[in-house]
């Protein structure tokens, strides 16, 4: 096999990989939104539902979930426009899933004397490619609002479309700051980047070096997953379901699933900038393979440094994700202005403002 | 036929049906979707071609923010597509429609031996450049790019935005004012 047909067959391998990994997320989050919404609301929660005799704790629940939302009747208004009906939740659903690609879930293995970066495609634009996946991503939510041809759809999607792009803004510019300090939009590199440690103690994470783009970006996370404090596109008090009100049965699924999966690719983004990505904080990559290389030879210290790799960053996309159901099930939704005077108002001119301080720091830096 | 031949057919043949799609529907929506779906295809020969940076730029400023107010427009006006039916050319644009045949048949052809032959680029070549940074990607030979040799019409277009933007403003504020109920 050529170095080429390796590096073919491993880039299809890791996007089916990461194809796969997106897909299992909405089925593992829907348990545990449930459950967690549950406890802080002090009741229970799903928790019959499992496979044969075992309860499992409800796990079953996103399965039985699947299962009746498959079987139910798809009902489209008669007036509907039928293809962008048909269209809005592929968008979303099929955007959403191909964003992790760019997420680096590892080092570096070696198969058959061959490198094979743990990042399913690497591009030059790096992190930019997430920008547009969002970007790209309102187009869904759009669609399925006009297409629906009712007043509550029209005007929950354009709200959440508006929303949306408002909150991009301040996402892209927050993240300036990011590229001033490590010199590149490759994640990998950032990742690498930040196994070093600041005043000796530290470790070099992106949160420390950037801490208001990290708030920032937290807040317009939120906005951009349409998820409470942001989720006026479809407040269940108010636009009856928004957006997805005429979306019944799997359409409905593929919008809860397209939002599940951006949310898991933004904690997944959020884990790699700020938090360090794939490395332990005192126990880089290099210094694991090190330690195993003796007993397991290098190719498979690679391997098992990888699949180490692998779970610190689902520990912290956990992380992420749990922090989304929290922040969910604890604060009040915000009103559709005070939204906007949110987005437009406050957070660009913070945002603009760090980037020129951290500009001015970043100067006075390099320069000593 | 190699992948990149393969990949560049596929979407070329996608642009240029999309195109097409996007002048003959009567539906507005339509003809934004299909512009939108032409954009993706772009950024992905820009891709194609190694350029990464023109392609995420592509999605992000055209489709995915432009393209996003026409879209926007066009829903909020809701025109039924009856009353965008065309009738018969009129001779302004029979005189456009010439003039792009007479484009395409110049850019893609050339005389040669007295005679008219298809070829594959008529642009002048030997545009190239040494780029600034000769082992380094893309990403940074443009900025740097960007920066130096072209910083003045960088500046320009931005400032260029800043009218556009103020001018919108101004208009849709007169708009409003006029609106008002007594």
């Amino acid at each position: 096999m050529s170095p080429f047909e390796i590096q073919f067959a491993a880039t299809i391998l890791k996007v089916v990989f990461c194809l796969v990994l997106s897909l299992h997320v909405p089925a593992l989050m829907v348990w545990i939104e449930r459950r967690q919404c549950a406890m802080i609301q002090r009741r229970v929660g799903p928790n019959r539902v499992g496979f044969f005799q075992f309860r499992l704790m409800g796990l079953g629940q996103s399965l039985a979930d699947v299962i009746k939302l498959l079987f139910k009747e798809d009902t489209p208004p008669a007036a509907a426009h039928k293809f962008y009906y048909w269209l809005g939740p592929i968008i979303t659903a099929g955007i959403g899933l191909s964003a992790f690609a760019i997420i680096p879930f590892g080092n570096f293995v070696l198969v058959a004397g061959e490198q094979i970066q743990l990042q399913g495609i690497n591009l030059n634009a790096g992190f930019l490619y997430l920008l547009a996946i969002s970007s790209l991503g309102v187009y869904g939510i759009t669609l399925a609002g006009w297409a629906s041809n009712s007043k509550y759809t029209l005007l929950g999607g354009m709200r959440a479309s508006a929303q949306m792009i408002s909150y991009e803004i301040a996402m892209g510019i927050s993240l300036i700051p990011i590229v001033f300090i490590y010199g590149t939009l490759d994640l990998n590199t950032i990742v690498q980047a930040q196994t070093g440690y600041m005043f000796g103690v530290i470790p070099a994470w992106g949160i420390f070096k950037a801490p208001v783009s990290f708030v920032i970006f937290l807040i317009t996370m939120y906005a951009e997953t349409n998820r409470l404090p942001f989720d006026l596109a479809e407040s269940e008090s108010e636009l009856v379901a928004g957006f997805h009100t005429e979306h019944g049965s799997m359409r409905f699924a593929l919008f809860f699933l397209g939002e599940y999966v951006m949310m898991f690719v933004l904690a997944a983004f959020v884990a790699t900038l700020f938090f360090g990505g794939y490395e332990i904080p005192y126990f880089p990559q290099t210094e694991m393979v090190a330690q195993l290389t003796p007993m397991l030879g290098q190719s498979m210290a690679l391997w098992a440094a990888a699949i180490i790799g692998f779970h610190v960053l689902i520990v912290k996309i956990g992380f992420f994700m749990l922090l989304y159901v929290q922040v969910r099930w604890t604060f009040p939704r915000f009103r559709y202005d005070q939204l906007m005077k949110v987005g437009w108002v406050y957070l660009i001119p913070i945002s603009l403002i760090n980037v020129a301080v951290s500009a001015i720091i970043f100067a006075i830096i390099k320069s000593i | 036929m190699d992948l990149t031949t393969l990949s560049f057919l596929i979407l070329g043949c996608l642009t240029v049906i999309l195109s097409v799609t996007l002048i003959t529907r009567r539906s507005p929506v339509a003809a934004a979707v299909s512009l939108v779906g032409a954009f993706v295809c772009l950024a992905a020969m820009y891709g194609l071609l190694e350029a990464h940076f023109a392609a995420v730029i592509q999605i992000i400023v055209y489709a995915g923010a432009i393209m996003v107010v026409f879209v926007f427009v066009i829903m909020l006006l809701n025109l039924p597509p009856e009353e965008l039916r065309f009738g018969r050319l009129t001779p302004g644009e029979g005189l456009i429609a010439l003039v792009g045949v007479i484009a395409a048949v110049a850019l893609t052809t050339k005389v040669t031996d007295g005679a008219l032959q298809v070829v594959s680029s008529n642009l002048p070549s030997g545009i190239a450049r040494p780029p600034y940074y000769a082992d380094s990607e893309n990403l940074k030979n443009v900025a740097a790019l960007l920066f130096t040799d072209y910083l003045w019409a960088f500046e320009v277009v931005s400032f260029l935005i800043l009218v556009a933007i103020i001018g919108a403003i101004v208009i849709a504020k007169k708009r409003g004012r006029h609106v008002k109920p007594s």
